[in-house]
């Protein structure tokens, strides 16, 4: 597929200053990894234990292709579009999977182990999704890294080279958007 | 509430933590300068962060599994999908897993060797050692009721049976692969004594009431005399297992000696007429029950005093085995890192009480005699160097347990690897600063005769030593070898490749005999490069890839990835990065003072260094900076300039 060229044209675009060219970004991103996701899915049973990190990089680096890599003006924004669309892909997820529960039948994916951790925190996917939405506003690469690191499994060194931003910096927007989340997601916390 | 304002929020947040706890309200009260609301929002953060921190809110997720790789940057240039270090994890060492264990010394993130883990996992052999035998004893108990003795009522299996699936249940609970809280395995063991000591007494009434009933006191004193024997097994074996301190020990043991006897005087109590037997001992056996009691429990008294004392034994040898996590004269405190062969911990001198970092090698890892060799060869060479920018070995020895160790300065601060992953490239003049350091370090062991050979970044360190900061120290000199022409140059005694490739000269990478000094200019070069531009000269593919990069391709100019450069010190990067050593510097004292004429090379010095540490959030610099006055933007001054620069 030539996602990649039609990618770059778009994000030439967002870069220069088209807003709706944004979203578009998030849509072309949000299909990828869906189809990477699925592609997983529709592969050996040997491969259900891969990450969420795993689909994440196999649809960036898919989509992205190289010479999109190499252009890093573009990278932070496609990680930010990605790290959006990623987020989108599992709510989608989440919300179908506790469909699909209360039906009784469910094939575990990739992407359960991303839910599954909000599950155990006692935190509500949905919550998260939104209240980082609100953190956006006002710090859109704290959404990010968050996004990046809980939604997306990065590393810290990870969601740096992504975003283009030092180890400590991420750091720091963790710290602060960690403290900012917890009486957010306090009345939405379950156990 | 506005994007501007949340930056101030962020700012002061920031800077908040950075003051020690204590001084906070004050300051921030200070800080926000009247502005109640703004003064109100930081506070309730911070109070959020603190219980975050304290109820582990929002943990980091599980590492995923993925292959490690030669560098920690993602995402890829080109191919195909590259992963990072686990997140704060190790330093990066070659795939090869040189000798760099000294990479790892490093402040706060090492991790602690873990005495709660222990301390679980034999909480939890105890408790199925003890539940083993519970289910040992209750099994025992039926078979002699069925199949020796032969005249129980059925009824009299039941409390056994129960006994016998609750401790398999526990014992499942314990194996499995969740972890018990402590105070819940405590509480699992008492609840399971407790349940044996009840159920043994339920049997035991049951039994005497039984042959009683049947008027065979006969039968009824040995029931009795059977209870206080498995009471003394309870209590015995307690002790043994679970050496807790004398007052909690008594407190269980007490209630198990003390059962048989309650329950003896509850069945007599309840049932006078068939217990009457007790009463007439006297007149018809000529024995008292005082007698036949007291003997009883005399003899439980006894035990539970030799299992109480046991168990303290066993608590102190428990203790002396922790504390023994002492090597010669050092305590070891925690682990700082592990590297190819040895574990660094930082560790501390008996007297002395001055914390330095401890480098073992066990004899369970690597025991060749070549492994044995090459690390006494590290120490002596290492320990010949004086000069302040080599790392200092203070000490070097052996166990009687045949454990090597050697034991070196230990240096807060993180190395080069880390520094540039966790800030970023630095400014030319710091690395300046720091090269020249090295250079002189490298001046000295090239003079005497050695080549380090294993020049990286994560083998150069930068510290705070006295009150200088930025102080380079250069480590590891695990694969030094005397520069005269002898033996294999690339391969080790074990014939692997050692050292990461990344930094390594052509010569090396090639495998030419003939290293001198100069294949260490390179490799410094190599550093350089990576310190103003992020990334090795050559770090694409695979190790072979990277080997064959290094001996044909050019070096592409860091001014290339990062304009900022400037063109003198580049000059001289490229210059060490040379293929042919010919046309490298002739020396480390001549790049030194080449570096010394760059532009840039007096742009770096006490004062940025101070005021880098105190910004950068580093727990060196951020105590410093908690120790400060209130306003963390004070600049204290008055430095010495680092050992060994010039100026």
């Amino acid at each position: 597929m030539d996602s990649s060229g039609e990618l770059t044209r778009i994000l030439d675009r967002a870069r220069a200053g088209d807003s709706r060219a944004r979203g578009e970004l998030v849509d072309a991103i949000y299909e990828e990894l869906r189809r990477v996701a699925a592609g997983m899915m529709g592969r050996e049973r040997a491969d259900h234990t891969l990450s969420p990190t795993a689909v994440v990089h196999e649809a960036v680096i898919r989509l992205l292709g190289e010479e999109v890599f190499e252009r890093t003006e573009g990278r932070g924004f496609l990680f930010a579009a990605a790290a959006r669309a990623m987020r989108e892909v599992l709510i989608d997820h989440a919300r179908k999977r506790s469909a699909a529960r209360r039906g009784g039948k469910w094939r575990r994916m990739p992407l359960d182990r991303v839910v599954d951790y909000f599950e155990e925190q006692g935190l509500d996917v949905v919550a998260v999704h939104e209240a980082l939405d609100r953190l956006a506003e006002l710090n859109e690469r704290q959404a990010q890294v968050m996004t990046l690191r809980y939604f997306g499994g990065l590393t810290v060194p990870e969601v740096a080279a992504a975003l283009g931003v030092s180890v400590v910096t991420v750091e720091r927007d963790w710290r602060l958007a960690r403290a900012w989340l917890g009486p957010q997601l306090q009345q939405g916390r379950e156990a | 509430m506005t994007p501007e304002r949340w930056l101030r929020i962020e700012r002061l947040f920031d800077a908040a933590l950075r003051v020690a706890p204590a001084e906070r309200e004050r300051w921030l009260r200070r800080s926000c300068d009247g502005d109640d609301g703004l003064f109100r929002e930081v506070s309730r953060l911070l109070a959020c962060d603190d219980w975050a921190e304290r109820e582990g809110f929002l943990p980091p997720p599980e590492a995923s599994d993925r292959p490690g790789d030669l560098t920690s940057t993602w995402p890829p240039p080109g191919s195909g999908r590259r992963s990072a270090d686990e997140e704060g994890g190790a330093s990066p060492a070659g795939p090869t897993g040189g000798f760099t264990p000294m990479a790892a010394i490093r402040r706060g993130t090492g991790e602690e060797p873990s005495r709660s883990d222990e301390h679980q996992a034999s909480a939890r052999q105890r408790l199925l050692a003890i539940i083993g035998l519970y289910i040992g004893l209750a099994l025992v108990m039926l078979a002699w009721k069925y199949l020796v003795a032969r005249d129980p009522e059925p009824t009299q299996a039941i409390p056994y049976a129960v006994l016998i699936a609750t401790c398999l249940a526990a014992a499942v609970l314990i194996r499995g692969p969740a972890p018990i809280p402590p105070w819940r395995l405590r509480l699992l063991e008492l609840g399971l004594i407790g349940m044996v000591t009840a159920v043994f007494a339920f049997s035991q009434y049951q039994a005497m009431l039984h042959f009683s009933l049947r008027g065979d006191p006969l039968r009824a004193q040995f029931a009795m005399n059977h209870r206080v024997l498995i009471a003394a097994i309870l209590i015995l074996s307690y002790g043994l297992y679970a050496p807790v301190g004398w007052r909690r020990l008594a407190l269980v043991v007490a209630p198990i000696a003390v059962a048989p006897f309650a329950t003896l005087f509850a069945l007599y109590l309840r049932h006078p007429a068939p217990m009457a037997w007790l009463g007439e001992m006297d007149q018809d056996h000529g024995t008292s029950p005082l007698a036949l009691i007291s003997f009883d429990a005399m003899l439980l008294l006894i035990l539970a005093a030799g299992s109480a004392s046991g168990a303290y034994l066993i608590s102190r040898l428990r203790r002396q085995v922790r504390e023994a996590r002492q090597v010669g004269q050092y305590r070891l405190r925690r682990k700082l890192g592990a590297g190819g062969m040895g574990e660094v911990y930082l560790a501390e001198h008996q007297f002395l009480k001055r914390p330095c970092a401890l480098k073992l090698i066990k004899p369970g890892v690597e025991s060749s005699e070549k492994a044995l060799a090459r690390f006494e060869r590290e120490v002596r060479l290492t320990a010949t160097l004086s000069h302040p920018n080599t790392v200092e070995i203070y000490d070097y020895g052996r166990t009687e347990d045949g454990v090597y160790y050697y034991v070196m300065e230990y240096l807060p601060g993180m190395n080069l690897a880390e520094l540039v992953e966790r800030y970023g490239v630095l400014p030319p003049e710091r690395v300046v600063h720091l090269l020249r350091q090295i250079c002189l370090a490298l001046r000295e062991a090239h003079g005497v005769g050695l080549v380090h050979r294993d020049i990286k970044p994560s083998n150069i360190f930068v510290s705070q030593r006295g009150d200088v900061d930025d102080v380079a120290k250069l480590l590891d000199f695990g694969l030094v070898r005397p520069s005269t022409p002898a033996g294999s140059p690339r391969l080790s005694e074990e014939g692997r490749l050692l050292g990461t490739p990344l930094y390594m000269s052509p010569e090396q990478a090639t495998g030419r005999p003939d290293l001198d000094a100069r294949s260490d200019l390179y490799s410094l070069g190599a550093v350089a490069y990576h310190l103003l531009t992020g990334k090795p000269p050559f770090g694409e593919g695979g190790t072979i890839a990277i080997l064959v990069a290094l001996a044909h391709d050019p070096v592409v100019p860091p001014s290339r990835l990062r304009v900022e450069i400037p063109e003198d010190l580049e000059r001289v990067v490229l210059k060490c990065l040379e293929k042919e050593p010919d046309q490298r510097f002739r020396d480390a004292e001549s790049l030194e003072s080449a570096l010394g004429q760059c532009r840039c090379a007096g742009g770096w010095g006490p004062a940025q260094a101070a005021r880098w540490w105190r910004d950068s959030g580093h727990p060196v610099g951020a105590k410093a900076a908690s120790d400060a006055p209130l306003d963390p933007s004070e600049a204290p001054s008055g430095k010495r300039p680092p050992a060994g620069s010039a100026e």
